[in-house]
């Protein structure tokens, strides 16, 4: 048996694509959630509620605030969904920069209120070492794990506190003891290597 | 502050490494930038993949907790979604005043991206204006104005506040704005500044269930606390 007798639709491409839609994209969904459709908003939470709340978690630290600062996320995602552009980035990425955003802002807004001066975390990175992930997924951030080995050092460490921790270009240099204007430099220096390492398109 | 040339803080915004002064001297840098603008996406959709790269399994109870607290949420709608009409609130006042608050909320933002820095504060009151358009109670009369243009004025009383949106007036000489009064008796109230031309703009009035009149005067630029020329238009609360 070949595949035109199995499928006669195999001899009409058109058809056979209509037969295979693909679930409505990430970008869809959001576009959808601007209209106020719930079930796009509930399917966007299942592909990037982990993203998210991994996110915040990194960057917080404390479990229970990150669980209230993902809703607050997810809420904000919710109201100002209109706002997304997919000519301009895609769901994914636009969600998680709305997530990193508030992410820091809690916890510079919690810190401000508690020792600043405790011990840092000096682990950096992200956590590598999660079982649950789906392939795709494990591959992402085994690309973005290669990809931070690409970098020097100072590059790694700017990068990784402001990122991961929410600590200010100014917080890097002073826990680094190097000057402010080399922090932004290499912060630079490491974003153009990282793009240029995750085949980030530039426009 | 932005003594240094700008574009050595891309990354660190991008990093969101910035602090609050730095990130708005930054951000109205951006919105005139255009070679800044692509360059910053590049980076943006970069620091994302480092995001993507956190991820953790979500606690079990923080979907239900978002999935109704969406549901209970409006959202803040832009005039081209689709709007749940109320009997009571005639189509082209509504158009009118989405209009108006669609604007407010895209005003003076640069980008794409930049649109989440001043989310938080075009966003509370987007949400009071939609507050009001949405409230049971709502009263909505449309005036034109003797120049050219349309004042709308909605209120809700169990709100006890209004927005107001003004269409189509001719943009104002250099120098000087339009300025919104809130009239009790015979006492001024100041509110908003704008300056005409295209497009419509919104403005919310709190304290409103005292207000006798809104009134729009011209004044010189920064607006003024009481008025300095005559209205060129009052109408009734």
């Amino acid at each position: 048996m070949d595949d035109a007798q199995k499928e006669p639709r195999s001899t009409q491409p058109g058809l056979r694509a209509v037969s295979d839609a693909p679930a409505p994209s990430l970008d869809d969904d959001l576009i959808s959630t601007a209209r106020g459709d719930e079930a796009s908003f509930a399917r966007l939470y299942d592909a990037v509620g982990s993203s998210v709340y991994g996110l915040v978690r990194r960057v917080i630290r404390d479990p229970s605030r990150a669980e209230e600062v993902s809703q607050e996320v997810f809420l904000q995602v919710w109201q100002s969904s209109h706002k997304f552009d997919p000519a301009r980035g895609k769901a994914k990425s636009w969600i998680l920069t709305l997530a990193h955003r508030r992410a820091v802002d809690a916890v510079r807004h919690d810190q401000a209120a508690t020792d600043r001066d405790k011990k840092y975390d000096w682990t950096g990175g992200p956590d590598y070492d999660q079982v649950e992930e789906e392939v795709s997924t494990r591959l992402e951030h085994e690309q973005v794990r290669r990809c931070l080995t690409g970098l020097t050092e100072l590059q790694r460490e700017a990068v990784e506190l402001a990122y991961y921790q929410g600590h200010t270009y100014a917080d890097v240099a002073r826990l680094l003891s190097v000057n402010p204007a080399t922090i932004k430099t290499r912060m630079r220096d490491g974003l153009i290597r990282l793009r240029d390492c995750m085949g980030v398109a530039t426009a | 502050m932005m003594t240094t040339d700008p574009h050595t803080l891309l990354a660190p915004y991008a990093l969101d490494a910035l602090d609050d002064d730095e990130r708005r001297a930054f951000e109205e840098h951006v919105g005139t930038c255009a070679e800044c603008a692509e360059e910053l996406a590049g980076f943006v959709e970069t620091a994302a993949r480092l995001g993507g790269a956190a991820s953790a399994p979500a606690p079990a109870g923080l979907r239900d907790a978002v999935l109704a607290a969406a549901s209970r949420t409006p959202q803040v709608r832009p005039l081209s979604a689709p709007v749940h009409r109320r009997a009571a609130w005639p189509r082209y006042v509504q158009r009118g005043l989405l209009a108006a608050a669609a604007a407010v909320l895209v005003a003076s933002v640069g980008g794409f991206w930049l649109e989440h820095e001043r989310a938080g504060d075009i966003q509370a009151e987007a949400v009071s204006v939609s507050q009001v358009l949405a409230a049971p109670d709502v009263r909505a009369a449309s005036h034109e104005l003797p120049d050219g243009g349309t004042m709308t004025v909605a209120s809700s009383s169990s709100l006890d506040r209004a927005v107001v949106a003004v269409n189509g007036l001719p943009v104002t000489d250099e120098g000087t704005v339009y300025q919104l009064w809130m009239l009790q008796g015979d006492v001024p109230v100041p509110n908003e500044t704008f300056v005409g031309g295209e497009g419509s703009s919104s403005h919310l009035f709190t304290d409103f269930d005292a207000a006798d009149a809104v009134a729009i005067t011209v004044e010189p630029q920064g607006g003024s606390t009481t008025p300095t020329t005559t209205p060129i238009a009052v109408v009734n609360a």
